[in-house]
């Protein structure tokens, strides 16, 4: 209770005693006053404005959730770059094992290719795949030879 | 219309955007003046102490990096301008301090009143102008010195408390008004 009657009458007090009303700023008149202050302000722009072009990079980057979704942008991107890769490797190994006909497979050049990417082995596995696509089981290399001679 | 945030006028400001900068010095002048009359006890050197401050921070603005606390940051600038104001004053106050013969009861309550701020902390002394400044609201308050509603609110009561005792010992109180 006293506090408050302490208040009323204080604060009438204070206000008749002080300038306490609002004082009103006048930005042309200040600009007067500091000519070489406004100006360095000014100015500071002007010059940093030829790096302006990063200027939307910096603020976007200052955001934490855009540093987030940047790096996400870029991992998914190196992702799909990668999967291409994959897949274009694989688009370009197909067609020599399983465009040719089974005849293809076991020409001489063909087994000389194969015989020479992966040696004997390579050379079994050709002759194989050749005899699975005639619908045939498998084929010895004694076979080839034979079928090769006529 | 919803005010701009401090932060983006800031960062205008520091781009070089006169415009966005002198409406940071129209949001805080009052403030500024307010915490200046609270050191300076005198209006007008208060409003040139407050304009001070904004030439200052035009010129230092590049080396604030703390956009959201800008106000505190003003103020800061303002205390330091007032001190200096007030250190290069000394000398001159002691001539001009001289009391005036005659004066009128008025001119005697309300040296009362200043001799009683005059005896309270400086952030207790600053608390009670910036609240009297056109009704400052404590939110605006806790902009300008960086510390809660709350804390404000019990600083306020505190300083008020004491005025109220320092004026009553004086002789003063709701009685006299």
């Amino acid at each position: 209770m006293n506090e408050q009657k302490d208040e009323k009458w204080l604060d009438e007090l204070i206000s008749r005693s002080i300038d306490t009303s609002e004082p009103k700023f006048d930005a042309e008149q200040w600009k007067q006053k500091y000519p070489g202050e406004f100006q360095a302000l000014v100015e500071r722009g002007a010059r940093r404005s030829p790096a302006g072009r990063f200027g939307v990079l910096n603020i976007v980057m200052r955001s934490r959730i855009a540093q987030v979704a940047a790096a996400a942008v870029f991992i998914i991107g190196v992702g799909l770059f990668i999967a291409h890769l994959d897949q274009g490797g694989q688009q370009q190994s197909e067609p020599e094992q399983w465009t040719k006909s089974p005849a293809e497979m076991v020409t001489s050049a063909s087994l000389r290719m194969a015989y020479n990417r992966g040696g004997m082995e390579a050379l079994e596995e050709q002759c194989d795949r050749a005899a699975r696509m005639l619908g045939q089981g498998l084929l010895s290399m004694k076979d080839v030879v034979e079928e090769s001679n006529g | 219309m919803a005010q701009e945030p401090d932060s983006e006028l800031v960062e205008a400001a520091a781009n070089g955007d006169g415009d966005s900068f002198t409406e940071l010095c129209r949001r805080y002048y009052p403030a500024m003046v307010a915490i200046a009359h609270s050191m300076l006890g005198d209006r007008h050197l208060a409003e040139d102490a407050a304009q001070q401050t904004f030439a200052t921070a035009a010129v230092k603005l590049r080396q604030f990096r703390q956009t959201g606390q800008f106000a505190g940051w003003l103020a800061v600038i303002c205390r330091n301008t007032a001190r200096d104001m007030l250190r290069s004053r000394k000398a001159i106050r002691s001539i001009e301090g001289r009391p005036a013969t005659g004066e009128s009861n008025e001119n005697a309550v309300c040296e009362s009143v200043r001799a009683a701020l005059n005896k309270l902390s400086a952030p207790a002394r600053e608390v009670v102008f910036l609240r009297f400044y056109d009704g400052m609201s404590y939110e605006q308050i806790s902009a300008v010195l960086g510390i809660s509603e709350q804390a404000i609110n019990g600083r306020l009561r505190r300083a008020k408390k004491k005025l109220a005792d320092y004026l009553r010992r004086d002789g003063y109180g709701e009685a006299r008004l």
